[in-house]
């Protein structure tokens, strides 16, 4: 488990921090997906460690969460993870004046979290099927809207 | 996989995710690719989707240091995991770089090399009679900002020797000539650490218990207010040359006062001090808490008036939990508030209410969905992953949980944060039995439930619905 964290870490931090497109917040999302994780594999047999795709659906669940509107009397408590060094300012400078990080922030939020997770995490299509629940067969034709549209909102915003 | 529809007088019959993604075979693939053959609109489409794929995919990742991580792993893996995996016997590298691909061919062009190869062996095939003609849509240069601080991009340079975009996956250790890629921690980047609670240290034997007169003024101490030493100037000598007994009585005070001055340690000043008379209450004090008090008592009587109170008793469990899964800090109160002690413990005793399913085993209860449009009622959406529906049992133990009960199911991996409804306060994390599973319902209020269940039909899986009613 402790192997899977630290080779995944990195991977959904970085993951998170596109969706959100909050470097600051990604950290507090990322260990809470994490540990949502870990607490459920106390009851999974022994030895069966972390999936990596379990790790992204409930990350990408918890980013939905939280970038959810909510009522001023319902707001949750933001959560915030102070890291060791971590956002460096000119990593959260550079996820600002990124044009493509621009344009997918534009993007609703499924097709922002299917692009990264085909493009940038590189999931593959039964894996992108189970972290952002839609059948295989129509995993294609998402992803073609998903990037049809993220092509135009790209081409409108990069001059 | 393929599209047969024209868009504004542009075809597009080809679903160029299909061709990039390499999800093709067949019969569909050798149309696809006569079909690319002729096409230039198609072309130029799967041609632009390919840039958009390999911009998303050259995104720089920012890096995350060896500390980071390990306080990351410390917040993320609660104790009793962590004991079991033990500690750290590998160094994590500090920034993963792309492996210097030298097995690797050198592609005819940068940047198409790192996804699926369909189209440029279609290219291949297309152009192989017309080898001075090159692809119609060729990749521009893209100018692109420097990324000090994260993960070096791939530019996208024609002249540039031929190398792939960094395909490496994040699982591979990082070999050395990236360590100086690693910035150093900018120090206005750090933000500052939150004090972390000091233990409770053992008072030194030094130290005594002190009463405290919380009324008594701040004593005007002669000591202190006399004059240095070396300052000092003698005064006068007395008119009196006789001294009475009242000056041999404030002598040997002062010769008392002077010697436990010295006696005891500093720290011990105010013990010997001697009480001084109750002067001037301090009227500012009073007053301010007579006010603080004033607006305490006026800001419930608001809360009360809104009903709000009676919703943060009725958050206060699923509050706790929100804490718990936010994790901030693993602190002992934090993991005190984690105990599965929130949620009761389905008794024997507790009345059954409803009993469904099919009995089927094996099962995965991967989400929870909730919300409805209708007012009237909250519904619950319990998606099962399977051949059919096991055996559900909903129980309610008290007035403000519903217990739901999955026979042979695994229920841990269905996200249960952020289901907050004006019936539900909250759901609390999939506790498994052995080979059942437990969900446990924290209620508003009391409600009235009905329940069924729904078989899979097109991109729906196996569903519970319960839909809960005020009571």
């Amino acid at each position: 488990m402790e192997r899977e964290f630290y080779s995944d870490f990195p991977l959904v931090l970085n993951y998170v921090a596109r969706l959100m497109d909050d470097i600051d917040g990604a950290a507090a999302v990322t260990c809470a997906a994490f540990r949502q994780i870990a607490d459920g594999l106390r009851h999974r047999p022994a030895g069966e460690g972390m999936r990596r795709a379990d790790v992204l659906r409930i990350a990408t669940e918890l980013s939905r969460q939280s970038l959810r509107p909510r009522r001023w009397f319902r707001r949750n408590r933001s959560l915030q993870v102070t890291l060791a060094g971590f956002p460096q300012a000119e990593a959260r400078r550079t996820l600002r004046r990124d044009t493509v990080q621009r344009a997918l922030s534009a993007l609703p939020f499924e097709a922002r979290a299917m692009i990264l997770l085909r493009d940038f995490v590189k999931l593959s299509y039964d894996e992108l099927a189970e972290v952002v629940d839609v059948a295989p067969r129509k995993l294609v034709h998402a992803l073609d809207r998903s990037r049809a549209e993220f092509g135009e909102i790209y081409d409108y915003i990069k001059f | 996989m393929t599209t047969s529809s024209f868009e504004r007088d542009r075809c597009t019959r080809i679903s160029p995710s299909a061709v990039l993604d390499d999800r093709l075979d067949g019969k569909d693939l050798e149309w696809a690719r006569d079909h690319l053959r002729r096409c230039e609109t198609c072309r130029e489409r799967v041609e632009d989707f390919r840039e958009m794929l390999l911009r998303v995919g050259r995104l720089p990742s920012a890096v995350v240091g060896p500390a980071a991580m390990d306080e990351a792993f410390a917040l993320s893996i609660p104790d009793r995991l962590r004991a079991e995996a033990g500690s750290r016997s590998y160094d994590v590298a500090p920034a993963p770089p792309a492996p210097a691909p030298t097995e690797l061919p050198s592609p005819a062009r940068p940047g198409i090399s790192s996804v699926p190869d369909l189209l440029t062996e279609l290219e291949r095939e297309i152009f192989r009679d017309e080898p001075g003609q090159d692809h119609p849509t060729r990749l521009s240069p893209m100018p692109e900002p420097l990324y000090p601080t994260m993960a070096e991009p791939q530019e996208l340079d024609a002249e540039k020797p031929v190398e792939p975009v960094p395909t490496h996956s994040f699982y591979e250790p990082a070999p050395d000539e990236a360590a100086p890629l690693e910035p150093e921690p900018t120090e206005a980047a750090i933000e500052p650490e939150v004090a972390a609670p000091q233990p409770v240290e053992a008072w030194p034997a030094s130290l005594r218990e002190v009463p405290v007169d919380s009324h008594r003024e701040v004593e005007n101490n002669d000591w202190a207010a006399q004059a240095d030493p070396d300052r000092w100037e003698p005064q006068p000598e007395s008119v009196h040359a006789e001294p009475s007994r009242w000056d041999a009585i404030v002598a040997e005070t002062a010769e008392h006062q002077v010697e436990e001055q010295h006696i005891h340690p500093f720290d011990q000043v105010s013990e010997v001090a001697a009480p001084v008379s109750a002067g001037k209450p301090d009227n500012a004090m009073r007053i301010a808490v007579g006010l603080g008090a004033a607006a305490c008592v006026l800001l419930a009587a608001v809360l009360y008036e809104g009903g709000l109170i009676s919703k943060v008793l009725n958050r206060s469990t699923s509050a706790a939990k929100v804490v718990a899964t936010a994790g901030v800090r693993p602190t002992p109160t934090l993991r005190a508030s984690i105990s599965p002690s929130l949620s009761p413990t389905p008794a024997a005793t507790a009345p059954v209410l409803f009993t469904l399913g099919n009995g089927v085993g094996g099962e995965t209860m991967f989400r929870i969905r909730s919300g409805t449009a209708v007012a009237a009622y909250t519904r619950l959406v319990f998606d099962m992953h399977g051949t059919g529906l096991p055996t559900m049992v909903i129980s309610q133990p008290d007035a403000l949980h519903l217990v739901v009960t999955f026979k042979d199911t695994n229920v841990t991996s269905a996200a249960v944060n952020g289901i907050s409804t004006r019936r539900v306060a909250a759901i609390e994390p999939g506790v498994q039995q052995g080979p059942d599973g437990i969900m446990t319902i924290d209620l508003a209020r009391q409600v009235q439930v009905k329940a069924t269940t729904l078989n899979a039909t097109g991109g729906y899986a196996w569903r519970l619905v319960m839909d809960l009613y005020d009571g």
